[in-house]
């Protein structure tokens, strides 16, 4: 990279009034930064560059509505009840968080001006940012702040949110210690905590001490963000207004309104993008719909990212309670031949864990899974399985679209006989995996074998701690192993980066023995804007930057 | 011989030879030509399917995804590296036989209330027919969507129930219409003075008078209910993901076309077309031979 483009990516990427330095020391410090950086490295484009470079717009008429396609709205967009895509999209709009997860995996200050622990991850102090006020025009005090994050605590409110803290951070944790600044103290050493207080927790943007933002909240969205609530119309669109008021003066949007429209396939917002009827695609673009666009009138948004389909496969009943099936099962998948030959190579290569995504933490000397279809029969014959029937329980989205009948006609050479179940209600109950009783529904965390969408993270600690640990509220394969428990306590508290990448490797080959769940590859997040428009991206967890969309 | 029997035996000598006449008339129209065959290569690759496919239907190469038509793969390949030919050929059995059953549910139950009413008169025909004119206001579409929502069903058997269900009054009505002149005429009075019970008098007297238009409304609904069950199946209800149905088969890969991958696309969608022509095509000649 030269060094006028590597300016041009300082500029676009460091945060105002954070040395880039101290910044990046602040990303380091969470054991991540550099595994992100890397996969940015690996699969980057210009293009993302570009969208995230500011251009002289003086000569360009500006202002009119910005219409971006996105995914369908599953739950209530609140920060309570968020849990999809589509929900927690309609609130980047209107909210703000503590800290913003970018393209490139790096963390921006936003509401929190700057972060830092002295005790090496255990206690942290936050700078709020002056200031910034709500909607509906009162000021945003550091009691909000406190609020906006104890909130989730509460059990009271059943935030979707309150399982990236579960013995991590107690409400008592959170305190105010000035009117700029506020200190949370974790339970034990948490060198990820700016990535659990950052926007890749969806529901943790901005909301008024005291005010109830579960069901309900989505009629007002008092946050304060760059857009105001227009209209929310359930399963269609919702509309903004600017934020006049916004407290990044930069970012104060250059468009009059924003309309969000819900698609059920991204494919088929490609279509009206390319069709001129929409501006902007931020939901997940398949790669072979990318590789076909017509890249005279579209322009494609890349952004290597953690997200990923997870499938598991339930360990307390059903088919795939004995492990040698769930090993045999993820034998059957030609894993490197889907993501050259379907995914047009981009992506990261899986091999069944959640450390695969992050380069600096992956031990490579963990051998990759292949497709061995006579070590998967064995393994049934010695299981003594002839092969049995069971349910794909998923959604319908593009990319679940292609992975279950793959996983279907893998699976087959096994005698493993798969019918797929889609329905719109896959996330709609149970909560928790400790809430899902024990029977058979096509519900995610009930259900024997499914398909669930993770987005980005910047680290891996959500899904250790949700989805793999035993006490996870996401452990939708029921998975208890004491070694595994171990393991990611041992990363998640661990004072080096050597300590977290022994226990990083600990936790691969558990994962591969045990085989709870199978990670078949980490994606390259591809969206989409129409020529002459800038500014517009979605991160990995497909929340998008729209404050900054200019015409070029 | 009686002079009755005697008269009835010219009668069905006469409708003998009135049918033999309308057949020859069919079989010179060039219109039912092209609809037989059309109608009767789908038949073939729905009985011959088997043989006809060359990879396995559901099978995923995913080393030969989105290849265009070629010697190797005739269709070309979808996005998953499925074999297009095979599975529009595998996708004709399920539309065949869901559109034949669902016509035929509907035939059979609209014959039999068309029979009833338009032969009982009075209250019980204002009474049934006002319900069957009730449901048939409802959008077949609509009709299985809710079903099929309610149930949470990705059954083939309650989409094919719920479009013969909307099919009956549709039936009823044309049968009734024709049942109503043909209880008037002298052999249905000569029945009832022979003391005939009423089912041997629908089903035995006057059920072979109204079976043109009977045959002509049976091939009408087949294509409407080809396009119903395409038009369900594109929409993903009804089916399961991955299916060789032809309407998912256009679901899952229009967006394609416009990345100029057209062949997944176009192939299924033209055989929903040219299963539907054929069927029509077949149902005006017939209307035409019958004068209906």
């Amino acid at each position: 990279m030269s060094e006028i483009e590597q300016d041009k990516l300082d500029a676009a990427t460091t945060p105002r009034g954070l040395s880039r330095r101290h910044f990046i020391q602040g990303v380091a410090a969470t054991g991540v930064g550099a595994g992100l950086l890397g996969l940015a490295a690996c699969g980057g484009d210009d293009t993302t560059e570009e969208a995230v470079t500011e251009e002289t717009t003086a000569e360009v008429a500006q202002g009119g509505t910005l219409r971006v396609g996105g995914g369908k709205v599953a739950n209530a967009p609140t920060p309570f009840t968020t849990n999809d895509q589509g929900s927690l999209q309609v609130l980047c709009c209107v909210g703000e968080y503590l800290i913003w997860n970018n393209d490139k995996g790096e963390l921006e200050p936003r509401i929190a001006e700057s972060w830092e622990s002295t005790d090496g991850g255990t206690t942290w102090t936050i700078k709020i940012r002056q200031g910034v006020t709500f909607h509906d025009g009162s000021p945003l005090t550091a009691d909000d702040v406190v609020y906006s994050l104890t909130a989730h605590l509460d059990e009271a409110n059943a935030s979707t949110q309150a399982g990236t803290f579960a013995g991590v951070l107690e409400a008592a944790g959170v305190t105010k210690v000035d009117d700029s600044t506020i200190q949370i103290a974790c339970s034990a050493p948490t060198g990820a905590l700016p990535n659990l207080i950052s926007s890749t927790t969806y529901g943790l943007i901005m909301i008024k001490s005291g005010e109830a933002a579960g069901e309900g909240w989505q009629t007002t969205m008092n946050s304060c963000g760059p857009w105001v609530l227009g209209t929310y119309t359930e399963g269609d669109r919702t509309t903004f207004t600017r934020n006049d008021a916004y407290w990044d003066t930069n970012r104060i949007p250059a468009f009059d309104s924003l309309e969000l429209i819900q698609f059920d396939s991204a494919d088929a917002a490609v279509a009206q993008l390319t069709a001129g009827e929409i501006d902007a695609v931020v939901a997940k673009i398949n790669p072979s719909t990318a590789a076909a666009v017509d890249t005279n009138v579209v322009e494609l948004v890349r952004v290597p990212s953690a997200s990923h389909l997870m499938v598991h496969m339930r360990n307390d009943f059903g088919p795939f309670q004995d492990k040698r099936i769930r090993k045999a099962a993820a034998l059957t998948l030609a894993r490197a031949d889907y993501l050259s030959g379907v995914l047009l190579g981009e992506g990261v290569l899986g091999n069944d864990s959640i450390i695969d995504a992050y380069p600096t933490l992956k031990d490579t000397s963990v051998a990759q899974r292949e497709i061995d279809l006579e070590a998967a029969k064995a393994l049934m014959a010695e299981a003594g399985s002839e092969g049995f029937d069971v349910d794909l329980s998923s959604y319908s989205r593009d990319d679940i679209n292609l992975l279950a009948p793959f996983l279907k006609s893998s699976l087959a050479e096994i005698g493993i006989n798969v019918t797929i179940k889609q329905a719109d209600s896959y996330y709609t109950e149970p909560w928790s995996a400790q809430e899902s009783k024990k029977q058979e529904s096509n519900y995610w965390l009930e259900s024997n074998f499914g398909i669930t969408d993770f987005g980005h993270r910047g680290s891996p600690d959500v899904v250790l701690n949700r989805v793999i640990k035993s006490t996870g509220d996401w452990n939708a394969a029921q998975y208890k192993s004491d070694d595994m428990d171990a393991a990611i306590t041992a990363f998640v508290t661990g004072a080096t980066e050597a300590d977290r990448q022994a226990a990083a490797k600990t936790i691969q080959e558990i994962a591969l023995e045990d085989s709870p769940y199978i990670f078949l590859y980490f994606d390259v997040a591809t969206g989409a804007v129409r020529k002459g428009l800038t500014g517009v991206y979605a991160n990995g967890m497909a929340q998008f930057e729209s404050a900054s969309a200019r015409n070029v | 011989m009686t002079q009755a029997s005697a008269l009835r035996a010219a009668a069905v000598l006469e409708r003998k030879r009135i049918r033999k006449e309308r057949f020859a008339q069919l079989r010179r129209n060039p219109a039912f030509i092209l609809g037989a065959l059309l109608l009767g290569m789908w038949l073939i690759a729905a009985l011959f399917g088997n043989f006809l496919t060359r990879f396995e239907p559901g099978g995923v190469d995913v080393l030969n995804v989105n290849k265009r038509p070629s010697d190797e793969f005739w269709f070309g390949t979808d996005n998953i590296g499925r074999d297009v030919y095979s599975r529009v050929v595998a996708g004709t059995r399920p539309i065949i036989f869901m559109a034949f059953s669902a016509t035929a549910i509907g035939t059979l139950f609209g014959t039999t209330l068309g029979l009833l009413t338009g032969y009982m008169k009075g209250r019980f025909d204002v009474i049934v027919m006002r319900i069957l004119d009730a449901i048939s206001a409802l959008p077949v579409i609509v009709i299985a969507l809710l079903a099929l929502a309610a149930l949470e069903g990705q059954s083939e058997v309650i989409t094919v129930l719920i479009i013969g269900f909307v099919f009956t009054p549709i039936i009823a009505r044309t049968v009734r219409a024709a049942v109503l002149y043909e209880a008037e005429l002298d052999y249905v009075a000569a029945a009832k003075l022979r003391t005939e019970k009423m089912p041997h008098i629908l089903f035995v007297e006057i059920l072979p008078n109204v079976l043109p238009p009977i045959i002509v409304e049976f091939t009408i609904r087949l294509g409407y209910a080809v396009f119903a069950i395409a038009t369900l199946s594109f929409l993903g209800v009804g089916v399961e993901l991955g299916s060789p149905n032809w309407g998912s088969q256009v679901a899952e890969n229009y967006s394609g076309i416009f990345g100029n991958l057209w062949w997944a696309t176009v192939f299924p969608a033209g055989a929903i077309a040219t299963l539907a022509i054929g069927i029509n095509l077949i149902a005006d000649s017939i209307m035409e031979a019958f004068e209906i």
